[in-house]
């Protein structure tokens, strides 16, 4: 596999006595996009902020590109592209300004990048940012992080406040980077994005990293909650017996299962009979945790 | 537009342009405030044998407190001296520093912009230092409004006094004010905290203040009153005697001290 880019070893911290992360194992290899997910407050945004150095582990190290996180930070940082969870701009400045300033900071001029990527977004450069709405602020973020070019990317719940078209625009950059063979490490506590731009996930809870997991052996495994109301007959044993579907439960004449892995045999055990209506849900984050916790998961090291 | 574009091109000139809009409006008061004061000038040297006699009248404290050593208010020195350089220009130099320099680094944490900041291939001693050398041109620039205001007043009030003292007057209430965005910065800078960095640094003003007035009334404090910040900023003086250059000299190391200290501490502290 190839180099790691971010590696952490015991990577633990504590804001007092409240808990931040806790020996935390992660492993991001370069050339991948890596999703990090976890509910709010579970500890995502405090790993981000160490390894950007902004705060400092209370125990443990981390390194990325094989660089202490602290006593390496500025040799890091200048090859890092980085869009905060909360997002505080210059209020008095323009866009435009705003990402002169920050590629002046870089030491380079990759500004004019970073009017491409406005472009590709949509972005009015112009105005000054206190009049920007969330969503364009969120722009500029995104700009300021991708336009240097840099080897690793962090994106802390970076499609907040995005439409769908600016969002799609945005994946694509994703995938641009990746097959640059530059990394991205984004944090997110929406499952549908990070599998539609993922290559691998962590799972972060309550501090703890619960799972590691590729989004291929995930989609292989992929959990969907389904609905069934049927007419008359309500097949109770023919579902029962499919070895995919876990949880069933009926309510009259409508089922209620899980299924995990492949729908197909439940497509053909329906067919015989009058459906009324299905509805197939996604598990959100929480309920695909406690599944990793029924099956005991595959908790990281 | 292209100009605007290289005014941005570090941190240094970032800081000192985020300094402007605030400055102007504190420039223009205190210029205000000042002549003003001048203009009352003419009617207290014509009487100031009445002034003279109520200053007797009052108790030696209260004196010491708002007009400090300075009892002839019919020379232009007392004048300034008392009405001018003694609490007023002090005082907004002090609230201007405090302000200007608890706003530039605890109040850009707060607002998340630091993180941003950090983020970037810039260490933490540059921003403490460009912030620092920011407040320090915004300083200067403040003492710039209160010398022509000051220069102002004299002109049309057709004051007789010494310009150089005047200038020496205000270079010293500019290092004197610098030493309290120095301060300011350090509270700042340790604590990320904007309420108790503008609290601690008012506080440590006002003692400052008071021992320095008091000590100049009792003896068991005069000694303390010698390590007050006040007495090196006004206490030779300056505006009959000239600068003193160990007092101007323990500001600049006070100034100093603190920018030290203020990078010390944001090296070693996690960013809220």
């Amino acid at each position: 596999m190839a180099e790691s880019i971010i590696h952490t070893d015991g990577l633990t911290k504590y804001f007092g006595k409240n808990r931040g992360v806790v020996a935390l194992e992660l492993d991001v290899h370069e050339g991948e996009v890596f999703g990090y997910l976890g509910a709010n407050g579970a500890g995502k945004t405090t790993t981000i902020r160490m390894l950007l150095d902004i705060i400092r582990p209370t125990q443990g190290k981390a390194t990325v590109f094989g660089l202490d996180s602290h006593k390496q930070s500025l040799e890091i940082r200048r090859d890092i592209g980085y869009l905060p969870g909360e997002l505080s701009l210059y209020d008095g400045m323009s866009g435009a300004e705003f990402l002169r300033y920050s590629s002046n900071l870089r030491g380079g001029s990759t500004s004019y990048s970073g009017f491409e990527i406005a472009e590709r977004l949509s972005c009015d450069l112009a105005r000054p940012i206190r009049d920007l709405s969330h969503g364009n602020k969120q722009k500029l973020g995104l700009i300021q992080a991708f336009m240097h070019r840099p080897r690793l990317i962090i994106l802390d719940e970076p499609s907040q406040g995005l439409d769908p078209l600016v969002q799609r625009e945005f994946y694509t950059m994703v995938d641009e980077v990746k097959q640059d063979g530059r990394t991205v490490f984004l944090s997110s506590h929406v499952l549908p994005e990070a599998e539609r731009v993922c290559d691998r996930v962590g799972f972060i809870r309550d501090g703890k990293m619960v799972a590691v997991e590729s989004i291929e052996d995930m989609k292989a495994r992929a959990l969907r909650y389904i609905e069934i109301q049927f007419d008359d007959h309500v097949p109770l044993d023919a579902i029962n017996s499919i070895k995919e579907v876990k949880d069933l439960s009926a309510d009259g004449n409508t089922l209620r299962f899980a299924v995990e892995g492949s729908m197909d045999s439940v497509i053909k055990a329906i067919s015989q009979y009058h459906v009324v209506n299905l509805v197939s849900r996604e598990p959100d984050l929480e309920e695909l945790f406690m599944a990793y916790y029924e099956r005991g998961g595959e908790i990281a090291e | 537009m292209k100009e605007v574009g290289k005014l941005l091109n570090n941190l240094f000139l970032k800081s000192c342009r985020d300094q402007i809009k605030p400055l102007l409006w504190w420039g223009i008061g205190i210029a205000s405030l000042v002549v003003i004061t001048i203009l009352v000038y003419p009617s207290m040297r014509d009487n100031s044998e009445g002034y003279s006699q109520l200053i007797d009248s009052m108790p030696e404290p209260l004196i010491a407190a708002f007009v400090g050593e300075f009892t002839d208010f019919g020379s232009p020195e007392g004048f300034l001296g008392s009405q001018l350089f003694f609490v007023l220009v002090p005082l907004i130099y002090i609230l201007f520093s405090i302000i200007s320099a608890s706003g530039t680094m605890a109040g850009e944490e707060r607002r998340g912009i630091l993180e941003m900041l950090l983020s970037y291939p810039v260490d933490r001693r540059s921003v403490v230092v460009h912030k620092f050398l920011a407040l320090v041109v915004a300083g200067f620039v403040f003492g710039a409004f209160i010398w022509s205001s000051v220069l102002l007043g004299i002109l049309l009030v057709s004051m007789e006094i010494s310009l150089l003292r005047v200038t020496e007057t205000v270079a010293s209430a500019f290092l004197f004010g610098t030493a309290f965005s120095a301060f300011t910065l350090f509270l700042s800078a340790a604590t990320g905290n904007r309420g108790f960095s503008v609290g601690i640094a008012s506080a440590v003003a006002f003692a400052s203040y008071i021992i320095y007035t008091m000590g100049q009334q009792v003896d068991f404090l005069e000694p303390f009153s010698r390590v007050s910040l006040f007495h090196f900023y006004i206490g030779s003086n300056p505006l009959v005697n000239g600068l003193d250059m160990t007092h101007s000299i323990t500001l600049v190391g006070i100034a100093a001290a603190f920018l030290y200290l203020a990078i010390f501490a944001f090296e070693r502290r996690d960013i809220k």
